[in-house]
């Protein structure tokens, strides 16, 4: 392609090194030095940001607000403002908490799982998808506490001596396996994401103008100065805390899976659940990295180090995990058929064919259609397909969790309880509310913090991508 | 050779533009004799490891006693708490539920080995909020490799200084001492009796507590339910500040049947007291017509399911299908008994089955469906062997 | 580029050494004298208790069939990822599909013991309520016609994929399709009130664990005598690495049915649990876990030991035997009906026909594969 070979004569990687490759491309473009690396990923932090950041900044502030007047609403009036009925106790609030925690995921996996696996065109994104987890994480984790009756008493849910008897918790509760998992996510994701930024403040605060700028840096960069003995240990324990990590993702969306797969009920109990709500994670999670890049780099000016073939890396993960989603959904229906089991049969009938027949066949349309047209590397390297098509994907990834939720509560055993659910304004308005906070928080860290692991760029800017 | 020479060698940097270099530079610098002391890169270089003559960090020793320090932990934690301390049977889960256990021990361990080798790496690596940066050379951290050595015995500097201009140093430099001073300088300083004094303080702060900490264990906390561990109870006659009308007492609400002023029956249930309200009451009401009509209504609303509407149990109630025999109430026993029994029954209930209806009718609803009773007995035909009521006699 | 060995690879052009035709002889005897001992004693064991005899035959012909998947989705893995680390060892993958013929014989041989294996197969099925409105699917002449549908399918598919490196994807998706079709098919139908939605993912855990550990035997062994001379320590540590990770994902997996299962208690999916937690079953139960997960997790977990060569071939043993543990506590349980665990001669038979036809199979295909390092023309 032509574009590849002046790319390559610009990067100036020999021939042959690049002939003993199928790939001869660098990882990043325009052929730079350490210093310009340097200047590029630090600019959007020390310059004032610009109008269009403004503009961005009042709406995602809008929705937000919106968000938290409908939270103040549900915490002052109680539950009932929500269409939460008896027989679908679940909706939109756990819909939206998995959603969160799915697109949680793709960060780490990012920084960990492909940093195991010696990727290395994962230094562009990482600290913006590890970014993205920690926001993502945190819009996660309101919707467990504001959808319970009394919010204020939340800290019940964590095992403290208490004049109750002590009372403790039920540790074999899959609720209470998921306050474990999601704060021991949060606060290793957090971990792991501090540690990787300790270089890049030491740049800032060296690079810092003002007195408050440097202290706040000085304090934060741990008397961090590149020096070797450090840099030893730093992989070291880089390397301990990817490791930790992988396993510890894995088993996070497990547990979220298993609130649902412990139960009884058909549609919910169901042994695939645990890897097929990780590997759905990672679908939506990747997508929601593509969407805020594809975004990113245009905005902010980063397309040589977010280049269109970091894009196409991700889209193929986005590719492979919806097939594997798409098989997961052929292989419940096709066991449901097989077993016999009436209820089961029943459960996947009715998703199909039920009531709620339009959320099914729009989850299936987005989770299944859309990923097939990046089959075609021309859809792979053009951005604004990306763009739309994994929008779509997002999308279909909140209807598996709301289709799941309520079609499985409001037909399951006892035909007497059999109900209808209807969104209610306010819960809509806490879903648009948990966009804008993981919006906000987006933004502002672009501004704040250097959105592309610096340190690490610099240290694979002369590789050739295998 | 003696420590006091080897303080006084000089040290020195460099500084180069790619990492190649720097490494050429690092083995050149020790194959020559002089001592290098550590490299400054904005990235970590490959094989500076071994440049260096660096061992192998112990962090993944630490790493694994704390994975199994939270293992531990987590077992111990869920294990105490289910199976110990408080055990409850939840969802027919046996106390020990251990693949139940399985997954907080788990998380447990990630975040506490997690959170331990970066506390270690801190500590080994001497990472601590500070304000002053030690050893900071200007661009390590943007786009120099800098190294920092010390000069080999009976060398001089420029010759060293020329060797790196030409393996491709930018800049080299004598380093002045105190810029190259050690941060534990501080901590190393010898220390007197004041603070042998000082440090013992703590301690005696604690003992000087021990009173104050020496509380009665045995009284409760406060705990954050709303008070609902100890409620205090209204008295009937207090004020009240929530409720309506400013008082604990309210009105009852509309519709509970009034006694209308009368007192009390002084009667209790059971069959003696039956019997003794047969002897003492007399049914107050005159037998007319209109309370004849009223009497007919409360009995065909209330009675005539189980009794039948001529009180000759062809109600709902079908004791040929097994169910139990109410009274036959046009029966020669009930034909027998007196008024006051009659009423005592509509209030207190039966000696089966029957509730009381004492507080559903007014008291002069039940002395007229009494004398209801009275006319469906006259208008009845003797009933020779009906279905008796198979209760158990009380 | 190769660092030092302590075993180092034999030079075999020095005299005095075996040729590799004389190893090839003394094997290939060895090999057939297996097949004949196993043939016989799965024979004998199927004249003992019949049912012992085919269910054997059953796990002897679809862990050859997992087998040569294991070598076919190793290469279509590393064509589809772009990976170069395994180059050396590509030949040891290309070499284990050609056991896909043999297993499709065996499994067609079941035809005659389907009446004894599978419930819906006897002539009294109609009257199992569980079977009502599945004996469409679940009847011997349409089963085994997908059988051979399905092994053709792994064959024609897979035969691509190995002589011209080229169609990774479609095998991966023919592979997702039939590979579930298969566990669900041939052994969840052994007990037709048990379902589990997890069985083809546990299947394929099991599968790819034993592939890798195979690959590493090989990759060990061809090494030492001189026959795969490109392998270095970054292959060890890189299998290594594999076998340490798939270990993890097998007890996932494991996990993830038997927690759920165990949670929710329901009847009609605690039966073979509970079974497998009694009596002379639970030492087995346990020791699967251990073979298959704790041995190897502890093994393995340090980075020195992944390129310890005894430790790995120690490990990939320890594999092996549990993964033929796990397909013995799939298979048996609902195939013995209930009765205790017996390792007898249709079990000794099934073990030796697997040796034995795993090699005589695979070796010529080794040994006439021309190129010895060649690479995998990248994936689209």
């Amino acid at each position: 392609m032509a574009h590849d070979a002046d790319v390559l004569s610009a990067s100036g990687i020999p021939a042959a090194e690049a002939e003993r490759y199928g790939h001869n491309l660098p990882l990043i473009d325009g052929n730079k030095t350490y210093r310009q690396v340097t200047e590029e990923v630090f600019a959007p932090t020390e310059r004032r940001p610009p109008l269009r950041w403004w503009l961005a900044l009042a709406v995602t502030l809008s929705m937000l607000s919106l968000g938290a007047w409908a939270v103040v609403q549900t915490l002052t009036r109680g539950i009932g403002t929500w269409g939460l009925n008896r027989t679908v106790g679940w909706a939109f609030d756990i819909t939206n908490f998995v959603f969160w925690v799915g697109i949680g995921h793709a960060g780490t996996l990012i920084s960990a799982i492909l940093f195991l696996f010696r990727q290395r065109w994962r230094t562009s994104i990482n600290r913006a998808a590890e970014a993205m987890t920690l926001f993502a994480v945190m819009c996660a984790g309101t919707f467990p506490i504001i959808h319970m009756g009394r919010p204020w008493l939340a800290f019940w849910a964590t095992p403290y001596p208490n004049s109750r008897g002590s009372l403790w918790v039920n540790f074999k509760s899959p609720l209470l396996w998921d306050v474990v998992a999601i704060s021991t996510y949060f606060i290793i994701s957090l971990t792991f994401w501090y540690i990787g930024l300790i270089p890049d403040l030491a740049t800032q605060r060296d690079r810092a103008k003002t007195k408050l700028k440097r202290t706040i840096l000085s304090l934060f960069s741990l008397g961090w100065n590149g020096s070797n003995r450090t840099w030893s240990r730093y992989e070291t324990v880089y390397m301990l805390l990817a490791g930790l990590s992988t396993p510890l993702v894995v088993s996070v969306h497990t547990i979220v899976s298993m609130d649902f797969a412990t139960s009884v009920i058909p549609g919910w109990h169901a042994t695939i659940f645990p890897p097929y709500f990780v590997v759905g994670a990672v679908f939506s999670g990747f997508a929601m990295v593509l969407t805020l890049m594809i975004i990113a780099r245009s905005v902010m000016g980063l397309e040589e180090y977010i280049t269109t073939r970091h894009l196409e890396a991700m889209t193929k993960v986005v590719l492979a995990t919806g097939m594997i989603v798409g098989m997961a959904y052929a292989t419940e229906f096709f066991t449901a058929w097989y077993s016999g089991n009436p209820y089961e049969r029943y459960v996947f009938l009715n998703r199909a064919l039920g009531s709620y027949q339009w959320a099914y066949w729009t989850m299936v349309g987005c989770n299944v259609l859309s990923p097939q047209f990046f089959w075609f590397k021309k859809v792979r390297t053009t951005p604004w397909m990306i763009f739309i098509l994994t929008i779509f994907v997002n999308i279909g990834m909140w209807f598996e969790r709301f289709v799941i939720i309520v079609t499985s509560l409001h037909r399951d055993y006892l035909p007497s309880s059999w109900a209808m659910y209807r969104p209610t304004f306010i819960e809509v308005a806490i879903l648009i509310g948990s966009f804008g906070l993981f919006f906000t928080l987006f933004l502002v860290f672009t501004r704040v913090l250097p959105m592309i692991a610096a340190s690490e760029v610099k240290g694979v800017l002369k590789h050739v991508e295998h | 050779m003696s420590s006091i020479e080897h303080l006084h060698r000089s040290r020195f940097r460099a500084s180069f533009p790619d990492p190649e270099q720097l490494l050429h530079a690092v083995a050149h610098l020790r194959a020559a004799g002089h001592r290098v002391l550590d490299t400054y890169t904005p990235f970590p270089v490959h094989g500076m490891d071994e440049a260096l003559g660096q061992r192998p960090s112990r962090l993944p020793r630490a790493c694994l006693a704390f994975a199994a320090l939270g293992l531990a932990l987590a077992a111990g934690l869920q294990i105490w708490t289910s199976a110990v301390d408080y055990p409850l049977i939840m969802g027919g889960k046996p106390l020990l539920a251990i693949p139940a256990f399985i997954p907080v021990a788990f998380e447990l361990t990630v975040l506490l080995a997690g959170l331990g080798v970066v506390a270690s790496f801190f500590v080994a690596a001497r990472m601590r909020p500070r304000l002053r940066i030690p050893d900071l050379h200007p661009g390590a951290n943007d786009d120099r490799f800098i190294l920092a050595a010390e000069l080999a015995a009976d060398v001089q500097f420029p010759a060293v200084a020329r060797e790196l201009a030409d393996l491709g140093a930018l800049d080299s430099s004598l380093l002045v001492e105190d810029r190259f001073r050690r941060d534990g300088a501080f901590w190393d300083r010898p220390a007197g009796v004041g603070m042998l004094l000082l440090a013992c303080l703590p301690a005696f702060l604690l003992l000087a507590l021990v009173p104050v900490l020496n509380r009665d264990f045995q009284r409760r906390n406060q705990a954050w339910d709303g008070g609902m561990g100890a409620p205090l109870s209204a008295q009937a006659y207090d004020a009240s500040g929530v409720l309506p009308g400013g008082k604990v007492l309210q009105a009852p609400p509309p519709y509970t049947l009034s006694r209308r002023g009368e007192p009390p029956l002084a009667f209790a249930a059971g069959k003696a007291e039956a019997e003794r309200a047969g002897r003492e009451l007399q049914n107050p009401y005159q037998p007319t017509q209109a309370r004849f009509n009223r009497g007919k209504l409360v009995y065909e609303r209330v009675c005539a399911t189980c009794h039948g509407r001529e009180g000759d149990n062809n109600g709902s109630v079908i004791v040929a299908r097994g169910a139990f025999a109410p009274t036959v109430l046009v029966s020669p026993a009930v034909r027998d008994m007196p008024d006051g029994r009659l009423f005592h029954v509509a209030t207190f209930g039966g000696p089966t089955k029957m509730k009381g209806y004492g507080d559903l009718l007014s008291r002069e609803d039940r002395w007229q469906v009494v004398l209801y009773i009275r006319e469906l007995q006259k208008a009845a035909k003797p009933v020779a062997a009906p279905a008796q009521a198979t209760g158990v006699q009380p | 580029m190769s660092e030092i060995f302590t075993v180092p690879a034999r030079d075999l052009t020095k005299s005095g050494i075996p040729t590799l035709a004389d190893i090839g002889e003394r094997l290939r005897g060895g090999a057939w004298a297996f097949v004949i001992l196993g043939a016989l004693c799965l024979g004998l064991g199927l004249v003992l208790q019949a049912e012992r005899g085919w269910g054997n035959l059953l796990l002897t012909a679809f862990n050859l069939a997992c087998v040569g998947l294991g070598g076919l989705f190793l290469l279509a893995i590393q064509s589809i990822t772009g990976a170069r680390w395994s180059d050396p060892i590509l030949k040891a993958h290309r070499a284990m599909p050609a056991l896909l013929p043999v297993a499709g014989a065996l499994m067609l041989l079941l035809a005659f013991g389907a009446t004894t294996l599978y419930p819906w197969a006897r002539p009294d099925a109609a009257s199992h309520e569980a079977l009502h409105g599945r004996l469409g699917w679940l009847n011997p002449p349409f089963f085994f016609v997908r059988v051979a549908l399905i092994f053709a399918a792994w064959i024609w598919v897979g035969r691509r994929l190995t002589h011209q490196g080229k169609g990774a994807a479609p095998f991966i998706l023919v592979f997702g399709l039939t590979f579930s079709l298969a566990n669900f098919d041939w052994l969840m139908s052994l007990e037709p009130v048990w379902s589990s939605t997890i069985l083809a993912i546990y299947g394929f855990s099991g599968m790819f664990l034993q592939g890798i550990a195979i690959v590493t035997i090989s990759a060990i062994v061809l090494r030492r005598v001189g026959l795969l001379p490109a392998v270095s320590k970054a292959q060890n540590h890189d299998l290594g690495k594999l076998l340490f990770a798939f270990s993890c994902f097998w007890a996932y997996i494991f996990l993830s049915q038997f927690l759920l299962i165990w949670y929710a208690n329901l009847p009609e999916e605690t039966g073979p649990m509970r079974l497998l937690l009694q009596g002379r079953w639970m030492p087995l139960f346990y020791l699967n876990l251990i073979l298959n997960f704790g041995l190897p997790f502890v093994l393995l977990l340090q980075r020195r030991a992944k390129t310890n060569e005894a430790v790995l071939l120690a490990t990939c043993t320890l594999l092996l035997a549990g993964r033929w543990l796990d397909l013995y506590l799939q298979i048996m349980p609902p195939v013995l009906h209930g009765l205790g665990p017996v390792f007898g001669p249709a079990e000794l038979g099934g073990i030796l026909l697997q040796l034995g036809l795993g090699h005589l199979a695979c070796w010529p295909v080794f040994m006439k594969d021309a190129n010895p390092a060649q690479e995998l023309p990248q994936a689209g």
